[in-house]
């Protein structure tokens, strides 16, 4: 059973599970519940979410929830690990952890499907999937990378099991690219950023720090264990990283 | 006649449609959407927002509805009338940002002083809204000649300048680069970008905002 929703947390949500007994039906109902209520807390667009009453000081780090504590933990050890590329907090102070909360709400819709014994699902959220399991062909998931130049078109097909993938990009076509602090360079040419890691969550933080550092992104990524990156240059050209090529079908 | 101790002027404000929150496949082109917002704002900060209008849209046909007021801004939801949302936007939050008396740099509707107007824009060079994209912030510049777009720059900046701290993963052999070549599309699901889009398409609508006549 498949269900997309695209009026949560700003970007369309698609859940696959195979099979169509009951219990699968509300398995994406709560799932869908638990994509609303990470919606409640963390969006910025909400003005009575927990995260813009932090934001606007209304409430002390005394009284931040569970999940909001383990959102700022995981995304501060993500700035740590990523020579301060990826960071929640914004030049002008607002925090903004929607770079971490999109990677790490499918991780914990996988989890609580885990261990509901589901075994054979994928979890599809503004681009970052998780797969587990095999798709209802019995075949390993097949997922496509979006060609940053036509987002009608797939440049790329691989298969996971078990395993999360990211991208992170600029859908911005045929256009110069300058960095603003030097305004001569053309910035590192990169058009898109394809992650393959453990999971979701890993391939979303470390797919949105490597952007980040451009042309350095596929090297810091060839240097991590269990991660793999395809990235994508204005040119026209990829890169590769060592691996990459055992998912390719 | 004005009343000086109200915090809002009550007239109708142009806004920048601020983010096409909801959409899937192939996105139409929405970027020159522009909201207009018919209020009567009124004494003190509470503000009260009578309708919005949906000026332009390139492929959509919307209708609008506000559907939560708060201080300074409108938020819109604007339901297409296409059914199939794989090919269209089902539906499209917009923010307004209301002018304050005092505050200058808050959009305001176009000043119809300017010269050489063709297709309802006006020539010259405008600047976009910067916007985050998670990994840095985008802005678009857009040139305006004859009412058609002739050059668009986005400007990126890093969130963080790190030139004298370089990642070093520098003993590695070069890596394997191949040309992108189109694919069958039979797969099960598939992995794109979606943020910056959206902050660049920000940037963009507010520059186009800027360049109407």
């Amino acid at each position: 059973m498949k269900q997309t929703r695209i009026d949560i947390m700003g970007m369309p949500i698609t859940i696959e599970i195979v099979g169509d007994v009951y219990e699968v039906h509300h398995a994406i109902e709560s799932a869908f519940s638990y994509f609303e209520s990470v919606d409640a807390r963390f969006s910025t667009y909400k003005s009575d979410s927990e995260i813009m009453y932090i934001n606007q000081g209304l409430i002390s780090n005394l009284e931040w929830s569970v999940d909001m504590r383990e959102v700022f933990d995981l995304a501060f050890a993500t700035t740590l690990v990523t020579d301060g590329y990826f960071s929640i907090k914004r030049e002008d102070g607002f925090i903004d952890p929607s770079g971490i909360v999109k990677g790490w709400s499918i991780q914990k819709v996988a989890r609580l499907f885990s261990t509901h014994g589901i075994k054979n699902f994928s979890i599809e959220a503004g681009g970052d999937i998780e797969t587990s399991g095999t798709n209802e062909h019995g075949e390993m998931w097949k997922i496509g990378i979006r060609n940053p130049f036509n987002t009608d078109e797939i440049i790329k097909r691989i298969q996971l099991c078990n395993a999360g993938i990211a991208t992170s990009g600029t859908y911005i076509r045929g256009d110069h690219i300058y960095n603003p602090h030097t305004y001569k360079v053309s910035i590192e040419g990169l058009a898109s950023l394809s992650v393959i890691g453990p999971n979701a969550y890993e391939a979303d933080r470390f797919a949105t720090a490597a952007f980040a550092m451009g042309e350095e992104g596929i090297y810091f990524l060839e240097s991590l264990e269990g991660f793999e990156g395809y990235a994508i240059w204005k040119d026209g050209t990829a890169t590769l990283t060592s691996h990459f090529n055992q998912y390719v079908i | 006649m004005k009343d000086e101790t109200k915090k809002y002027v009550a007239g109708g404000f142009v806004g920048v449609l601020f983010g096409i929150q909801y959409f899937y496949g192939n996105l139409p082109n929405v970027t020159n959407t522009i909201v207009l917002v018919q209020d009567s704002i009124p004494v003190s900060e509470d503000i009260s927002v009578d309708s919005a209008t949906i000026l332009s849209s390139t492929t959509l046909n919307i209708d609008t509805e506000v559907v939560s007021k708060e201080s300074r801004q409108v938020v819109l939801i604007a339901t297409s009338s296409e059914t199939d949302y794989t090919r269209s936007p089902k539906s499209v939050v917009a923010t307004v940002t209301l002018a304050p008396k005092s505050v200058e740099h808050v959009i305001q509707p176009p000043v119809p002083t300017k010269t050489n107007v063709a297709n309802g824009y006006v020539d010259g060079m405008y600047v976009g809204t910067r916007e985050n994209a998670y990994y840095g912030y985008v802005q678009v510049q857009i040139t305006f000649k004859n009412g058609e777009i002739t050059n668009a720059v986005a400007f990126e900046s890093p969130s963080k300048q790190r030139e004298s701290q370089k990642i070093n993963a520098r003993a590695i052999p070069k890596l394997q680069t191949e040309t992108i070549t189109m694919q069958s599309d039979s797969v099960d699901v598939v992995s794109g970008a979606t943020y910056t889009s959206k902050a660049f398409k920000k940037s963009l609508a507010s520059a186009i905002l800027d360049a109407k006549a």
